[in-house]
């Protein structure tokens, strides 16, 4: 009798589960089974997709069946009299050794690193060269690839976060004394409602200080706002805090936004001008596979 | 073996509170009733499997989702079995795969029906996923007072956490005097978000918290005065001496849902060696404050003694697989899978039991376990005529039937006769039998083999008529509907468990000894996966449809035809 060696193809079956899949518009990816499929359903209302970058980060590792990770931690050694900050942004992540307020035009903000996360060459290039390049240039901050990832990944997939993060809507209690949600708030950020104009009109250095109507007093580090009159109800303030230590997430789908200006360093040649800025010239290599796979995809036009 | 159903009293129980059927699981109502009620219960089942699938956090992960498709060629042929001319079948061909250097053969669905194919399906092997991780300790075992101050460990497994309040926790009549006692507990549930759960705990017991728990941040104790007793809190409850039937599958013997079984050992003879005994427990209390009051309430109401080819088996370790009637049991080397049911005794013969007899039998239960006693009493129903004599018998499950002396000793002499001067004697005795001044009728009967007893009463009347009551006594046991041999990476380990994924966790190592364990250094947990290797075949679109994914290649062999020789 004849004998025939197959391989097999998996073939989902509906269920209960993809009904919610029709409902949170996200389908069970071939062969995936129930408690994978459960996951990413769980995860949508928490990661949120959208039409923001950070949105677009959850939303495509989310279809794919991918996951956001842990990528490093970063500690601060060395703490200034401000605020240390981080900014991952695009190809670039800077790391401030002092950060004054959110006056980003203060001479006190200094910057004591800007890493080329994206360019082959670079130590930096990948998890495990860009800690190694931390540890060894900066004096504010210790890293730490975070336990189970793969240091040979690019540090390209590391999207944007910042170590200062705005918290946009936190609401006050009618008591004089109210504690926040988070510490380590940065001065000049915090700003209250309209309810609160005439409660919080005189900011004050002390706490022993709030003596009159229209007083108040900040406590940035642990995050307790005083005040002489009890806020009204409704009166909500908005502030940025640190976020330190920060551990910074990456996505095995990486993004990034073709407008902008660090990235176009690398897609296009740059050429000094004679004002000692750069303009882009021809594409690079990179450049030209990059647009060249665009241009499969969409037929745009392209020049000036 | 036909499984009686917990509806089966309850339908009962809609007739009037004086009729028989209610009182009797024998009753010609309750044996007619039993086939609905089953049917009734599946719907039940379904029901209640379905409505837990409307919320992600409490969805059935065992549905089918995935199956793999072998597409054969338009040359492949089936075998047939022609040996019944008139309806011919086709034969399942033979498939096999070649899986860790070992031939795997892939046996066919019973019915080829996707209910056996899925829903209803055996493992057939355990593999170990080699996939270990630290014990399953959240919070060490520690003073209840000092629950705030823990060292909360890295959850191994994201889980629904079992807290164990135990030693005189005092919570008992705390909860009566004062105030029920609760902790809260922050931190990142699985679905990556923080939140906070209260856990009422209003004696020491087991509880488990209804949230998936990945990691906890805080755990607060709010308690009216100063506690004592012990807790501890784990992500994997291995070794639950009593487990909590939260799917309520379980069945109970009068009808109502069992709430919790238990695992412990009982020897069957004399200074013998003890076996696993399975006990269904109900939560029996007079005052349903007590319940809160401290005493859970929880009694043993019924046993079955665990066998496994009509032998018994000494098992270490239970767990209840959700969604399923199926209890999955361990011992060094085997994994058994039992699916617990109230038996329907055997009620042949009882059609020679007069209807509305006089006399009755009445004994403690109708259920019991080999090795046990059960007291057993006439009743007077009805006064009417006057007894003139009446003799007791036990049919047992072999066949033998022996009688039963007014002494209460077993005897094969048919010539037992008690003969009765005046109705309040039989019952309340005295009465002189050859002389000698018997005080009341009753005896205790020994129950030493698995089956179905029938105790006979005959009596005789004045005018000479003869009723007899029959009542059947079941001895309750239970074979393992699988037994699944683990792999040696598996092999003595202590306890069982399923996480939210409702994948199967075995604990290995440690210090284990009397259903109790510890957790020693060397403590670690492995998780395993259940394999199916089974297949359900399209013959028409000539499809084989398998249960799991195969690394290799499959092989599928032509069967010959079955024809009958001439």
């Amino acid at each position: 009798m004849a004998i025939y060696s197959i391989k097999s193809i998996p073939q989902n079956i509906v269920n209960s589960l993809d009904e919610f899949g029709v409902l949170l518009s996200l389908p069970r990816l071939p062969g995936e089974k129930n408690s994978e499929y459960r996951t990413r359903l769980w995860d949508v209302y928490v990661h949120r997709g959208g039409a923001h970058e950070i949105g677009l980060v959850n939303g495509l590792t989310r279809e794919l069946g991918l996951l956001p990770f842990k990528a490093i931690k970063l500690t601060v050694i060395n703490q200034t009299t401000n605020h240390p900050r981080i900014i991952v942004k695009d190809t670039l992540i800077d790391l401030y050794s002092n950060w004054s307020s959110v006056d980003e035009t203060l001479d006190e903000n200094v910057l004591e690193l800007s890493i080329d996360i994206y360019t082959k060459t670079e130590e930096s290039y990948t998890l495990a060269g860009l800690v190694d390049y931390i540890n060894t240039n900066s004096s504010t901050f210790e890293a730490e690839l975070v336990e189970e990832t793969n240091g040979e990944l690019l540090s390209a997939t590391i999207f944007n976060q910042d170590s200062c993060i705005t918290y946009d809507y936190e609401l006050l209690y009618p008591q004089r004394r109210n504690k926040i949600q988070n510490k380590k708030l940065i001065p000049g950020s915090v700003q209250f409602s309209s309810e609160g104009m005439y409660v919080f009109s005189t900011h004050v250095e002390t706490e022993v200080e709030v003596l009159s109507e229209g007083d108040y007093y900040i406590d940035y580090t642990n995050g307790v706002i005083v005040s002489f009159s009890v806020p009204n109800i409704n009166t909500t303030c908005r502030y940025m805090y640190d976020n330190l230590p920060l551990t910074l997430y990456a996505s095995p789908v990486i993004l990034h936004q073709f407008g902008s200006r660090n990235y176009q360093d690398h897609i296009f040649v740059q050429v000094e001008q004679e004002d000692g800025s750069t303009e882009n010239s021809l594409p690079t290599s990179d450049g030209v596979s990059m647009i060249n796979e665009l241009l499969n995809v969409v037929p745009i036009l392209w020049g000036p | 073996m036909i499984k009686r159903s917990w509806l089966t009293q309850r339908l009962a129980n809609r007739f009037p509170e004086w009729s028989n059927a209610r009182e009797l699981p024998f009753s010609f109502l309750q044996q007619i009733l039993n086939p609905v009620a089953s049917a009734l219960q599946d719907v039940y089942k379904t029901i209640s499997g379905e409505s837990k699938n409307f919320f992600l956090g409490s969805a059935n992960m065992d549905t089918p989702d995935v199956v793999h498709t072998l597409r054969l060629p338009s040359t492949f042929v089936f075998g047939m079995d022609k040996t019944n001319i008139k309806n011919p079948r086709y034969l399942v061909p033979d498939v096999s795969v070649v899986e860790d250097g070992e031939i795997v053969y892939i046996e066919g669905a019973p019915d080829n029906s996707f209910k056996t194919f899925w829903i209803d399906a055996l493992p057939t092997r355990i593999k170990d996923c080699g996939f270990s991780m630290n014990n399953a300790e959240v919070i060490e075992e520690i003073d209840l007072i000092d629950i705030e101050t823990a060292v909360i460990k890295t959850i191994a497994v994201p889980n629904r956490l079992t807290i164990t309040i135990t030693d005189n926790s005092g919570l008992n009549d705390l909860s009566k005097r004062v105030g029920i006692a609760f902790l809260v507990l922050t931190g990142i549930s699985v679905r990556e978000i923080e939140e906070t759960e209260t856990i009422l705990i209003p004696y020491g017991g087991v509880f488990r918290t209804f949230k998936i728990w990945k990691e906890l941040t805080k755990i607060e104790l709010y308690c009216p005065t100063v506690p004592t007793g012990r807790i501890k809190i784990e992500c994997l409850d291995f070794n639950a001496l009593r487990y909590t039937d939260r799917d309520q599958l379980g069945v109970f013997v009068t009808g109502e849902k069992v709430l919790n079984y238990k695992l412990t050992t009982k020897s069957f003879e004399d200074e013998g060696d003890e076996y696993s005994v399975l006990q269904f427990c109900s939560i029996i209390a007079d005052n349903v404050s007590d319940l809160y009051g401290g005493n859970d309430g929880v009694q043993e109401t019924y046993e079955v003694e665990l066998l496994h080819n009509n032998n018994n088996i000494l098992v270490y370790d239970m767990i209840q697989q959700p969604f399923t009637n199926r209890i999955f049991a361990i011992d060094d080397s085997f994994l058994y899978i039992f699916e617990p049911f109230t038996e329907q005794p055997n009620y042949k013969k009882l059609s020679r039991r007069t209807a509305l007899a006089q006399l009755v039998i009445d004994c403690d239960s109708y259920n019991t376990l080999r090795g046990q006693s059960v007291d057993i009493f006439p009743r007077w129903k009805t006064q009417g005529k006057r007894i003139v004599r009446n003799r007791w018998s036990v049919e047992k499950p072999d066949g033998t039937i022996v009688y039963i002396n007014y002494s209460g000793e077993e005897t094969s002499n048919p010539d037992v006769w008690i003969y009765n001067k005046t109705y309040t004697e039989l019952l309340f005795g005295p009465f002189i039998v050859d002389g000698i001044e018997i005080t009341k009728q009753g005896f205790s009967f020994a129950f030493l083999q698995r089956g179905t007893y029938k105790l006979k009463l005959e009596t005789v009347y004045v005018d000479r008529s003869l009723e007899v009551d029959i009542v059947p006594i079941q001895v309750h046991s239970q074979n393992a509907i699988k037994r699944i041999r683990l792999p040696d990476s598996l092999q003595n380990s202590l306890g069982i468990a399923f996480d939210y994924n409702q994948k199967l966790w075995f604990l290995r190592s440690g210090v284990g000894y009397d259903y109790h364990y510890e957790y020693g250094e060397s403590s670690h947990i492995h998780k395993s996966q259940l394999v199916v290797d089974n297949m359900m075949v399209d013959f028409e679109n000539k499809t084989i449809y398998l249960h799991e994914e195969y690394a290799n290649e499959v092989s599928v062999e032509e069967t010959p035809d079955l024809i009958v020789e001439k």
